[in-house]
C-alpha cells in the first residue's frame, strides 16, 4: 500500500516534537481520541503517533477484512505497514489493553521499527487457564460478551448487506457507521472483541526483544493484578509499575500518572 | 410536593440512582438497589460499580461506557447484567453523565427485562434471516441439476482469480467442454436419461477438478473450467485427461463423447474473463467443426496449433 493510502485507511495522525517518536495504538472498544487527555503533556517532548485500528473510529471501514482482523497478526500488520508508510524507527510503541501485545507481535516481526515497548494495562491472555494462569474471565463470560455486544449493537443493515450484495457490501451504508468514538459496527466490534479475549499471547512473552514497560492499576476489572507479575517474570527486560489508580483506563482517567510513567521510562533509557 | 419528612426523593424513582467517583466507587445509591436487587445502601456505599456487574458486563462498562463518558461526558442506553445480593442475574439499561467538576458520575440503572426478551427475539429473528439469505444465496449460485457453481457465480469469481493471477504474473487457461450430440440422447433416451448424464458428468468434473479451479455447467450440455495458475500446455494434457475420465461415462450402457476447447494465456495482463471465454469458444467450434469427439487449442501466441 502506498503511504498516503495507509495513512488514511488507518486515520493516522502525527503531532509534537522531540528526538523519540512515540506511536499510541488504543486498545478494544474505541478509537485513538483515547489518547486525547495525555496527547498535550507527550507532545510537548515527543512526536507523536495515534491512529484508528482498521474498523475503529476513523478509519476506512471500507478496508475491514473479518479475515485478517479475526487474529491479532491482522491488527499487528496494520501497526507495520503504518511504521512502514511513516518510515518508523525505533519508536517507543505504547498499546494499551490488547495493543500492548498487538505490539509485541509487531515487534517480534520487524524488531528494527521498535525501541522499547509501553504497556498500559496488558493482558496476555483474558481467559481462566487454571491452575497456572488466571487471566480473570471465563470462557462463559466472554460468551456473554458476545451476547451482550450483539443486544447492544443490533445492526441489521451490516448484518445482511454482504449476504444480500453476494460479499461486496454497500461502502456507503457501511461506512456511515463509522466515525464515532465507541465502535457501533457490530460486526466489527465483535471480530475485534473475539481478536481480543479469545486471544493466548503468553508464549511470545519470553521471546521479547526490547525493553518493556508494564504499567498496571492496583485495581482493574479486566486484568488481575497477578497477570502483571506473570508477565514481569515471563519478560526478559520489564520493568513492572502498578498506578495507583482503578479501572482500566488510567490513561484516560489517571492522565497525569501515565505521562509521568512514560517520561520516567524514556528518561531511564536514555541515561 | 415532598415527602414525608426526612425522606430521599430519589428513593421514590422507580430506577437505580447512583453517583461514583471516576473510578467507580459508589458514593450514593438510592433505595431502588436494595428493593429490587437487595443491595443495601450502606454495604453499596464504597463498592465499586463494577463489582455489581457480570465478568462480560465489566467489560463493556470499562471498553465502551467509561471512555464514552470521559470522552464525551454521557453514554446511554447501554445494556449490561447486574447480579443481585443472591446472584440472581437481571438485564439492565444504564445511562450515564459526567459532572467533571464534582469528579463523578451520575448513573441511572433501570430494569431491561422486556427489552432483553426484545433483543433475544430479535437476534433470533436475525438468525433465521441470515441462514435464509445464506441459503438463497447458496442456491443462486448453484446449478440445480449437477451441484456445480452456475454461470453467474463462475463469472463472479473469476474476475477475482484473474485479477491476483495477473497480479501474481501466473497464467490462466481455461476449458470449454460440450457433449457431443446431445440433443440426439435426449430424443432418443428421454430427458430423464440426459440428465442422469449431464449429473454424472458433473460428478466426475466435481471428482477430479483441484481445489482451485472453477467449475461451472454453463447452461444446456456445456462446462467451462478456469484454472488459474496453469499454462496453456498443462491445461491441455489435463483437457485429455478430463476427457479420458469422462469417457467412461455411461449411463444405461450408452456412451458419450465430447469436443473440448482449451485455451490459456501466459499472462493475464494480455486478457480478462471475456477474453478468455471467447478463445475457448473459438477453439470449441473448430472442434465440433472438425468432427467433434476432440480437443482444439487457441492460444494468442503464434502458432497456434489445433490438435
Amino acid at each position: 500500500m502506498s503511504e498516503h493510502a495507509v495513512i488514511r485507511r488507518n486515520h493516522v495522525h502525527v503531532t509534537g516534537a522531540g528526538e523519540r517518536t512515540l506511536l499510541l495504538a488504543h486498545g478494544f472498544g474505541c478509537d485513538q481520541n483515547m489518547w486525547r487527555f495525555v496527547l498535550p503533556a507527550l507532545a510537548e517532548r515527543y512526536r507523536v503517533v495515534t491512529f484508528d485500528y482498521v474498523g475503529s473510529g476513523n478509519s476506512e471501514l471500507a478496508a475491514f477484512d473479518p479475515a485478517r482482523y479475526g487474529e491479532l497478526d491482522g491488527y499487528a500488520a496494520d501497526v507495520l505497514e503504518i511504521c512502514e508508510a511513516l518510515d518508523l524507527r525505533d519508536v517507543a510503541f505504547v498499546g494499551h489493553s490488547v495493543s500492548a501485545m498487538i505490539g509485541l507481535i509487531a515487534s517480534l516481526q520487524a524488531p528494527e521499527r521498535f525501541a522499547e515497548l509501553l504497556m498500559v494495562c496488558p493482558s496476555p491472555d483474558f481467559q481462566e487457564r487454571p491452575p497456572e494462569y488466571h487471566g480473570g474471565f471465563h470462557h462463559e463470560d466472554l460468551v456473554e460478551l458476545l451476547d451482550l455486544m450483539d443486544k447492544n449493537y443490533i445492526g441489521w443493515a451490516n448484518y445482511l448487506a454482504p449476504l444480500v450484495m453476494g460479499g461486496q457490501a454497500d461502502e456507503a451504508l457501511v461506512g456511515e457507521l463509522s466515525g464515532s468514538f465507541c465502535s457501533t459496527d457490530p460486526i466489527v466490534a465483535k471480530t475485534f472483541a473475539r481478536a481480543t479475549f479469545f486471544s493466548d499471547c503468553r508464549h511470545l512473552l519470553p521471546r521479547a526483544e526490547h525493553p518493556t514497560l508494564i504499567l498496571q492499576n492496583r485495581m482493574d476489572p479486566l486484568v488481575p493484578v497477578a497477570v502483571g507479575e506473570y508477565m514481569h517474570a515471563a519478560m526478559p527486560d520489564s520493568t513492572l509499575r502498578v498506578l495507583g489508580a482503578e479501572g482500566h483506563c488510567p490513561h484516560m482517567t489517571h492522565s497525569n500518572l501515565v505521562t509521568a510513567a512514560v517520561h520516567e521510562y524514556l528518561e531511564g533509557m536514555v541515561a | 410536593m415532598a415527602g414525608p419528612p426526612g425522606a430521599d426523593p430519589t428513593d421514590r424513582f422507580p430506577c437505580g440512582c447512583l453517583v461514583t467517583d471516576l473510578e467507580r466507587r459508589i458514593r450514593f445509591a438510592n433505595a431502588y438497589f436494595e428493593h429490587r436487587f437487595g443491595l443495601e445502601r450502606d454495604a453499596l456505599s464504597g463498592q465499586n460499580l463494577a463489582d455489581l456487574l457480570t465478568s462480560a458486563s465489566s467489560v463493556i462498562l470499562e471498553s465502551y461506557v467509561l471512555p464514552m463518558v470521559m470522552h464525551e461526558g454521557e453514554c446511554g442506553e447501554v445494556q449490561m447484567t447486574m447480579i443481585s445480593a443472591t446472584g440472581e442475574r437481571a438485564p439492565v439499561v444504564v445511562n450515564a453523565v459526567l459532572r467533571a467538576e464534582e469528579s463523578a458520575i451520575y448513573w441511572s440503572i433501570s430494569s431491561a427485562v422486556q427489552r432483553d426478551r426484545l433483543s433475544e427475539e430479535l437476534i433470533e429473528a436475525r438468525r433465521a434471516v441470515e441462514s435464509r439469505a445464506e441459503e438463497l444465496q447458496v442456491l443462486s449460485m448453484t446449478d440445480d441439476l449437477t451441484g456445480l457453481m452456475n454461470r453467474r457465480e463462475m463469472e463472479r469469481r473469476a474476475h477475482v482469480l484473474i485479477k491476483d493471477a495477473r497480479r501474481a504474473g501466473r497464467p490462466v487457461s481455461m476449458l470449454m467442454m460440450d457433449i457431443d450430440d446431445f440433443k440426439a440422447i435426449n430424443d432418443r433416451y428421454g430427458h430423464a436419461h440426459g440428465d442422469e448424464v449431464l449429473r454424472q458428468v458433473g460428478h466426475c468434473l466435481g471428482e477430479h477438478g483441484r481445489e482451485t479451479d472453477l467449475i461451472a455447467r454453463f447452461g444446456g450440455e456445456e462446462f467451462v473450467i478456469l484454472l488459474p495458475g496453469t499454462s496453456l500446455s498443462d491445461a491441455r494434457r489435463y483437457a485429455a485427461r478430463i476427457d479420458g475420465l469422462l469417457r467412461a461415462i455411461r449411463v444405461d450402457a450408452v456412451s458419450i463423447t465430447f469436443s473440448t476447447g482449451v485455451t490459456g494465456v501466459e499472462d493475464a495482463e494480455t486478457a480478462g474473463f471475456e477474453d478468455l471465454f471467447k478463445m475457448a469458444d473459438r477453439a470449441l467450434y473448430r472442434a465440433k467443426d472438425q468432427g467433434k469427439n476432440r480437443i482444439a487449442v487457441e492460444s494468442d501466441a503464434p502458432g497456434t496449433d489445433t490438435a
